[in-house]
């Protein structure tokens, strides 16, 4: 998994090829199995679901028409990132098939912007959080780390530890997948963009 | 053996020998155990009912024994301070001095009721009967050890004072090592080995609170005076290991939870040497948030490179290609470079393989497409895109394989990341169309 994720610089060659060895085996294995993927049960460990060729397949084709989507309807100034961002998670989560809770909390996330425009309340409770932070209420370590991981995930806030740790679990596995699908798209886009550029050229 | 456990208590070479004894035959008993522990759990549910029958039956077998529980008691109390000392086996012969009258009572209640449930492994009943030299005690020991990975914790309370009079010895010691079965007096001997032999070592936290409430539940189990609890939890207790149904429950939560951070050690890279809660926590933690980082990083990429989107289709359809399987295709490509319009029919089949092959998935790097390639056929290549050129620019009627030689081109130039390109993106329309095809 190291391997994959320093690929984000195409410069690197080596561990492509061991990456491309990989993917051989793997393809040649799921190849069989092609036929059974699309009809068959989800597998049900994280790591099974994320990193089948198949799934990856499906999201990037989705990631490229939501983008081209995006990119048609609206293309604002300064919030190109945040827009791509949230199209990438958007389609994650829609790849999940709702069978997870962050994957349903980024699906309800946008649809709540789309339907009610978020209101900022003045934090009322925000004098009893200083309150309580001058009593130094100083939970255990794990507990902090705890919440921490539980802001991190989406929709965990009030997941109790061992489904964090199931929907941690299957985050990453899925976060893993989009980085791979992105970086790709990225590079692909790149050098596609470089070359088009040429090209045109030269053909006319 | 069983003439040892016989014996009067207090005979320390007795026990000394009783120890040597069993030690080799518990680390084996204690291997097989922990292989067996897996099918306690998922066997567990299929005994709760029959767990509240026998439940019953001890229940009322207690209303007879009750006055050997009274002997045995006197019996046990000097034995906890031999408890500590590790192996009791003269503990267990205090009890086998009352025995004999139980011993047909408790058969015949326990046999009927545990006969129903035994579902143990053959091998430990026939390594627990052939320890046995009694068939009386053989009788015993099979069912402990076919009831013992089904009793829950309760129920050793239950067993240990009406059954006290069973023949106890040193099977039922190995017995609780085979499959964690506590029963009678013997529990106690059991959490403390346990205490020694924490098979849940998952987290030390864990493995000290257990020692403390096993240690403070082994006193109590000494006083043998409890009041017997009806509700029984189906959890088998493990040895030295509390054994209140708080407890259990808190023991398969922690369980839980530690197969689901070893599962996540897996997961995140570089967690191997992190133990602990907190450190992995931490490790997770940083992960999690260098993965945001990264798609935060990439979706800017992504938003910068957005203009050429519109044939990203084909590029997408060019990354699936970009896949070893690509490999066996190239040579063809390159053989048939030379011909021009014969090419294209040996595209169609070559594009028909590439589809198979690519249906696969995605592919990371183009530039391993490039070494492939550069490496199988590097003077071909040339060739290919002299003949693309031409393809494309006479439009020929199979625009289809025109867009596919673009296509091709696309995947080298990736490759290669040359400004070699000819012309891969002049037909959107075109590309579109491949990719539609494509997909049926």
């Amino acid at each position: 998994m190291a391997s994959n994720q320093t690929n984000c610089d195409v410069s690197s060659q080596q561990e492509p090829n061991q990456l491309r060895k990989k993917r051989r085996k793997s393809t040649q294995t799921t190849e069989s199995h092609l036929q059974n993927d699309g009809t068959g049960e989800a597998k049900n460990q994280p790591t099974v679901r994320w990193r089948t060729n198949t799934a990856r397949r499906i999201y990037s084709s989705k990631l490229l028409e939501a983008l081209r989507r995006s990119r048609r309807t609206t293309s604002p100034r300064g919030e190109k990132t945040r827009e791509v961002r949230e199209t990438a998670d958007r389609v994650l989560a829609v790849a999940a098939r709702g069978k997870t809770r962050w994957s349903r909390a980024i699906l309800a996330k946008r649809a709540r912007l789309l339907r009610v425009k978020k209101v900022k309340k003045p934090k009322v409770g925000c004098d009893r959080m200083l309150q309580e932070s001058e009593k130094r209420k100083k939970l255990p370590a794990v507990e902090r780390k705890v919440k921490v991981l539980s802001r991190l995930v989406p929709g965990c806030r009030k997941v109790s530890f061992l489904n964090l740790l199931e929907e941690a679990s299957d985050y990453i596995a899925a976060l893993e997948m989009q980085v791979k699908v992105m970086t790709t798209l990225s590079e692909i886009l790149a050098v596609a963009g470089g070359g088009a550029g040429v090209g045109g050229g030269s053909s006319s | 053996m069983i003439n040892r456990a016989l014996l009067p208590a207090g005979g320390g070479e007795n026990m000394l020998h009783c120890t040597d004894m069993t030690v080799l035959e518990r680390q084996r008993a204690r291997i097989k155990w922990q292989q067996e522990q897996q099918q306690q759990f998922q066997l567990q549910q299929q005994e709760i009912s029959y767990f509240t029958e026998l439940a019953d039956v001890f229940h009322q077998a207690g209303f007879h024994e009750g006055g050997l529980s009274e002997v045995v008691t006197r019996s046990v109390k000097p034995d906890p301070g031999l408890v500590d000392n590790g192996w009791n086996n003269d503990h267990v012969g205090g009890y086998g001095v009352g025995l004999p009258y139980n011993n047909g009572l408790g058969f015949e209640l326990n046999y009927g009721a545990i006969s129903r449930t035994s579902s143990c492994p053959p091998e430990v009943v026939a390594a627990v009967a052939a320890a046995t030299v009694k068939g009386s005690e053989s009788v015993v020991s099979d069912k402990i050890s076919s009831g013992a990975g089904r009793e829950s914790s309760k129920k050793r309370k239950v067993d240990k004072i009406q059954n006290n009079s069973k023949v106890v010895a040193e099977e039922d010691t190995r017995d609780k090592r085979i499959k964690g079965c506590a029963e009678q007096g013997e529990s106690k001997i059991t959490e403390k080995n346990n205490n020694k032999n924490s098979r849940n070592n998952n987290t030390n936290k864990n493995n000290n609170s257990n020692k403390e409430n096993s240690d403070e539940t082994s006193k109590d189990n000494s006083k043998v005076s409890e009041v017997q609890k009806p509700d029984y939890i189906h959890v088998r207790a493990r040895r030295g290991q509390a054994t209140d149904s708080h407890s259990l429950a808190e023991r398969v939560r922690r369980e839980k939870i530690s197969e689901r951070m070893k599962y996540l050690q897996d997961l995140v890279p570089g967690c191997d040497k992190i133990t602990g809660k907190a450190g992995m926590l931490d490790e997770i933690i940083n992960y999690v948030q260098s993965l945001q980082r990264q798609v935060e990083f990439l979706s800017m990429k992504l938003a910068a490179a957005n203009p050429r989107l519109d044939f990203n289709v084909d590029n997408l359809f060019a990354k699936e290609q970009a896949f070893p399987a690509c490999s066996i295709n190239f040579p063809t490509i390159g053989m048939s470079s030379d011909m021009t319009n014969p090419a294209y029919l040996q595209f169609n089949p070559a594009q028909q393989q590439l589809l198979a092959c690519c249906g696969l998935g995605m592919g990371i790097d183009p530039p391993d497409m490039a070494l492939k390639r550069t490496t199988s056929a590097p003077v071909s290549i040339p060739e290919t895109f002299l003949d693309s050129s031409c393809f494309t620019q006479t439009h020929p009627p199979p625009t289809w394989d025109a867009d596919l030689q673009n296509l091709y081109n696309v995947a080298f130039d990736q490759g290669r990341q040359t400004s070699f390109q000819t012309q891969p993106f002049t037909g959107d329309v075109k590309l579109s169309c491949l990719f539609l095809s494509a997909l049926y």
